[in-house]
């Protein structure tokens, strides 16, 4: 049970999410490129992953410090270069976890066929996602927080644009006008908030936190259906307007 | 009953560090070729360009048949050829906006709308001058095609798919060029009233639409 505090920080929280979401959108105008079959865009090569990668093991224990990306580099006979390879710190170490566990999600392209609707197929993969955070669970309150820095707010919203475009093209969702926007948007949107329910989650399993994704995404989906209904009542009102000047002899 | 949750794989954590950097790597890059970055941005921009510009095609060609079905009925069955050949243009290039990750145009609503309004506004102004919005639009998305084709011509010899799309970029090129034979042949675009005013107006219309959507 949440305390009234916990519940306000929360909300407070959530309420910043809204001023964020604007840039994500803002952000998705940004660098971008074609996605091809035949060949590879990938952006995890070379000694720096290896680095970051075994930093990754270090961080259950030590968080997304400095000292994690110390102790990567040891284990490659590295010692005392993170300062000038990672000049980021942390947030380098943010961002490959988080590209990480975005390539991850590719994985449940065989599950996802079995699910028949595109929203249910999102919950799916929005809770893989979350999965990815079972181990790190206590520094996520340190990842949020080094994520919301000023000189580190534009990497994590490209991350998290990049997220929400991984999860809509997994879920084969079929939108290619402006919905491709707003949809982008409310992922992101509502996987922001379940990390962030998901780091004071103390249900068996983080059970809350998969219903809190459930309702949101169900949530979103009335929306969009609504939109439907507005944009249907739109094109009879138009239809009616015709019929008037028409009668009118025009 | 296992719930649907428990289906989820949950990564196996007794593979060691080194051996999953390895596979990591590897997987990721098995000896494809890296896109250029140039290529991929021409590319990008190339469909995103062309779903806006069949977009607004879609909804100029809706205005005028909104208002010509009842104003000039023997026109409207050729409106409405255009028209649904415009929609194949515009699900051919939804489909490659999806199937290869494009951002599609920020400003999409805008076009909705100022699509419409031309093509019911050039048609209540008479069939021959929705004809000449007709040929003014053709005229600049036909030479639009041309220069994406030339702009895409090393892409050619790469891979099938970047083949298929200039062949789609051709064929779209040529029943543009036709529904401009359409209008001027076939129903007198020019003796629109005002029609030089009228076709370079839209044309410059045209082309500042498709600057914008190259970028937005």
């Amino acid at each position: 049970m949440l305390t009234l505090r916990s519940a306000c920080q929360l909300t407070t929280k959530n309420l910043g999410l809204h001023k964020c979401i604007s840039k994500t959108v803002i952000s998705a105008l940004g660098r971008r490129g074609y996605h091809s079959e035949n060949y590879e865009t990938s952006k995890i090569s070379g000694k720096k992953a290896l680095i970051l990668e075994n930093a990754l093991e270090h961080v259950p224990q030590l968080g997304f410090t400095e000292d994690a990306i110390v102790q990567g580099g040891q284990a490659l006979g590295y010692s005392n270069l993170s300062k000038a390879l990672f000049p980021s710190g942390p947030m380098d170490l943010i961002s490959y976890f988080f590209l990480k566990q975005r390539y991850a999600l590719s994985s449940l392209k065989p599950h996802l066929t079995t699910i028949p609707e595109t929203s249910g197929r999102v919950v799916q993969l929005i809770w893989s996602r979350l999965q990815g955070n079972r181990d790190i669970v206590q520094h996520l309150p340190q990842m949020i927080a080094i994520c919301t820095y000023p000189s580190n707010l534009r990497k994590s919203l490209s991350s998290l644009a990049e997220l929400s475009d991984e999860i809509l093209y997994l879920a084969q969702d079929k939108s290619a006008d402006f919905q491709w926007y707003t949809k982008r948007a409310a992922i992101s949107a509502i996987y922001s908030a379940s990390e962030l329910f998901m780091s004071r989650d103390t249900s068996p399993n983080f059970e809350a936190t998969y219903n809190f994704v459930q309702h949101r995404i169900q949530h979103a989906k009335a929306l969009n259906d609504l939109r439907n209904d507005v944009l249907e009542w739109g094109s009879f009102q138009l239809n009616a307007v015709r019929s008037i000047l028409r009668s009118r002899g025009i | 009953m296992l719930s649907r949750r428990q289906l989820i794989p949950i990564a196996t954590k007794s593979v060691s560090p080194f051996l999953r950097s390895s596979i990591t790597c590897r997987r990721i890059s098995m000896g494809r070729k890296e896109l250029s970055e140039k290529d991929s941005n021409i590319l990008d921009s190339v469909i995103r360009v062309d779903q806006a510009g069949e977009l607004g095609a879609n909804q100029i060609y809706k205005g005028q048949h909104f208002i010509l079905q009842f104003t000039d009925p023997k026109v409207a069955p050729t409106i409405q050829h255009m028209w649904d050949q415009e929609k194949y243009h515009l699900a051919t290039f939804d489909n490659y906006v999806l199937k290869n990750r494009v951002r599609p145009t920020f400003l999409r609503p805008f076009w909705d709308i100022a699509g419409f309004a031309l093509g019911a506004g050039t048609a209540l102004l008479g069939t021959k001058a929705a004809m000449a919005c007709t040929e003014a639009v053709e005229t600049v998305i036909g030479g639009h095609y041309n220069d994406q084709l030339r702009e895409t011509a090393h892409l050619e010899n790469k891979a099938p798919e970047f083949k298929e799309i200039r062949s789609h970029l051709a064929e779209f090129r040529d029943d543009e060029l036709e529904h401009l034979n359409t209008a001027v042949e076939g129903w007198n675009a020019k003796e629109a009233p005002a029609h030089a005013l009228l076709t370079n107006a839209i044309q410059m219309g045209c082309k500042a639409a498709i600057w914008m959507c190259k970028r937005f």
